[in-house]
């Protein structure tokens, strides 16, 4: 999957409209305000040419932007608004930091080795070290 | 005749405010008189009422209380390590950390979430009458939470979790 820079993202919230910069920072602030009122949320690096992992985009589109993937390119090929109220299914859900932490001490795995563990393969793992034996390494 | 009129109005309502708590309610000019005193009782887990004429009214009490109080309000976290990226997202507040490694996504979204607080504490006025109003408790916990200690907010367990991880 393609995934945009930074730069791209800005462009996306400014065919997008109605966002606005609340806070420069580290990072810089956008918000966008919805009927309700609710309020979106994003957060763009300053390191504009940079890109992310495709998941990554995934869950900036679904959490952040709330829309597809598709609508996202297809906002910024057309320069307008393309939002149907639509987001990409979310993945199996996530560990919590808790979790990856605990699963680092105890059974000493490294990042590597928790590359795309899900919240249910976390919680199992996490259950068979606490049910063995305490005298078994 | 007006300002006679104004100030029985005032005591009426300093009075009034009095009556409604049954916790020691006083005046921001007694308290400035002998503040030490209210202190002491604020650390020993009194709450006092602090109220200026009509219009305000504060609590008083420590902050060992105030973070007890907000203890309960829980910080969801959803991690996502991939070869050369980590995330941290904090979905209540659509917050996502990013880093090389775990280490560094948590610090991002630590970073993240500590400049969204002050903002949101400034802003507050705005989002009391949004969707985001009900993140308040959570904001406050994180703000009444000294900095060095303010990352550690995100490694709590959910309580579903807390039998699994601490049995």
């Amino acid at each position: 999957m393609r995934t945009p820079t930074w730069a791209e993202v800005e462009a996306f919230l400014r065919a997008d409209g109605g966002w606005q910069l609340v806070r420069q920072g580290k990072h810089d602030l956008y918000e966008k305000i919805l009927p309700g009122p609710r309020v979106l949320s994003t957060h763009v690096s300053h390191a504009k040419d940079k890109s992310m992992h495709p998941d990554t985009f995934a869950t900036i589109c679904r959490m952040q932007l709330e829309v597809t993937v598709a609508e996202f390119w297809e906002t910024i090929l057309s320069g307008k608004r393309v939002r149907t109220g639509a987001v990409d299914a979310a993945p199996a859900k996530q560990p919590t930091v808790a979790m990856i932490m605990e699963l680092k001490r105890t059974l000493r795995l490294s990042d590597r080795e928790l590359e795309g563990i899900t919240f249910e393969v976390a919680k199992q793992r996490l259950d068979e070290f606490h049910s063995r034996p305490k005298d078994e390494p | 005749m007006y300002s006679l009129y104004r100030m029985d109005r005032r005591l009426l309502s300093c009075v009034y405010m009095a009556a409604r708590f049954v916790v020691p309610t006083v005046s921001v000019a007694k308290v400035r008189d002998s503040l030490p005193s209210y202190l002491e009782a604020a650390r020993r887990h009194l709450l006092q009422i602090v109220t200026r004429h009509e219009r305000d009214a504060v609590a008083f009490l420590a902050l060992e209380d105030l973070q007890e109080l907000l203890g309960s309000n829980h910080f969801e976290t959803a991690v996502a390590l991939h070869e050369g990226e980590a995330t941290v997202a904090l979905p209540q507040f659509s917050i996502i950390g990013i880093g090389e490694d775990l280490d560094t996504a948590l610090d991002d979204a630590a970073g993240k979430l500590r400049e969204y607080a002050l903002q949101y504490q400034q802003r507050f006025e705005f989002y009391k009458h949004t969707d985001r109003r009900k993140l308040y408790p959570l904001v406050m916990r994180f703000l009444a939470t000294p900095e060095d200690q303010q990352r550690d907010l995100l490694l709590e367990p959910e309580e579903t979790e807390a039998v699994t991880v601490l049995a």
